[in-house]
């Protein structure tokens, strides 16, 4: 019978849960070095990453609370003075687009600096509340570009943790609607054809086999 | 009798299904899946596996009693 090969489908599909997780991926860059730190309340170090390095990876991802300031340094052969920077999800899943659709949130981050003097060292700061008011929060792997002026180019990926109460945010609803609809149209329609059995004439049963 | 309509297979692999999104949204949301992965994708799926799974098991039945004389 068809239901009988259902709990082997549960079992590889659970399977293949643990199997097709992504890799651990460290912190990579391309034309630049760096390190990115983040703060939590009261400007309290809460997480450091070098770029390249070995941290950033997805079972130990950088951890950035999304009101708090984020601080990164870049090192690059040319000096720059000012320029761009961006922040982009790398393979979001569909999850990650109704989510962009139910909170409006923006497709990454970005911004500019100014370092105010031409030198190959250089630091910027930002909040990204002050940037996107609206988080997902989670764990994602990130690409990062920084645009110098003079055309000097730097990028790379890493993966990052934001943490912020999932509380506040209109996917957190939905996703509490929707498992308990889910658990009680299960419970309505599935478990009680199994508690309350179903009376039939000797014939009915005879006939239904 | 003891026909799809009543298993209410639509019915019970449909809640698999928002089970499995509800799941998968709370999860990526507190940061034990990765919203860059492939993870929700196949927790919606093994929802859906499992609603049809339920749905597909038999109603249970019981000989109804003889009327009275």
């Amino acid at each position: 019978m068809t239901w009988r090969a259902v709990p082997g489908v549960v079992v590889l599909s659970a399977l293949a849960v643990v199997l097709l997780a992504s890799p651990a991926r460290a912190a990579t860059s391309q034309g630049c070095s760096g390190s990115i730190s983040s703060t939590s309340v009261a400007n309290v170090p809460l997480d450091t990453v070098a770029v390249p390095g070995t941290g950033g990876t997805i079972p130990s991802p950088f951890r950035l609370l999304w009101g708090d300031p984020v601080t990164w340094t870049g090192q690059t052969p040319q000096p720059v003075t000012t320029g761009t920077w961006q922040l982009t999800v790398q393979h979001p899943s569909w999850l990650f687009t109704l989510g962009e659709l139910v909170t409006g949130h923006q497709h990454g981050l970005n911004g500019t600096f100014d370092s105010g003097q031409g030198a190959t060292t250089f630091t910027n700061s930002f909040t990204p509340s002050s940037i996107e008011p609206v988080t997902l929060p989670g764990k994602y792997e990130v690409a990062f570009a920084v645009t110098g002026s003079g055309g000097v180019q730097c990028t790379g990926t890493m993966s990052v943790q934001v943490i912020d109460s999932p509380f506040r945010n209109p996917l957190f609803w939905l996703a509490a609607i929707l498992t308990v609809a889910g658990l009680v149209m299960l419970f309505f329609f599935g478990i009680t054809k199994l508690t309350r059995p179903v009376y039939v004439r000797a014939n009915d049963r005879e006939g239904s086999k | 009798m003891n026909g799809p309509k009543t298993r209410h297979v639509l019915a019970n692999t449909l809640a698999g299904l928002l089970l499995g999104i509800g799941v998968s949204l709370m999860l990526t949301l507190y940061g034990q899946v990765g919203w860059s992965t492939s993870t929700p994708n196949l927790i919606i799926v093994l929802g859906v596996v499992l609603g049809l799974g339920v749905g597909l098991l038999p109603v249970r039945t019981t000989r109804a009693p003889t009327g009275r004389r």
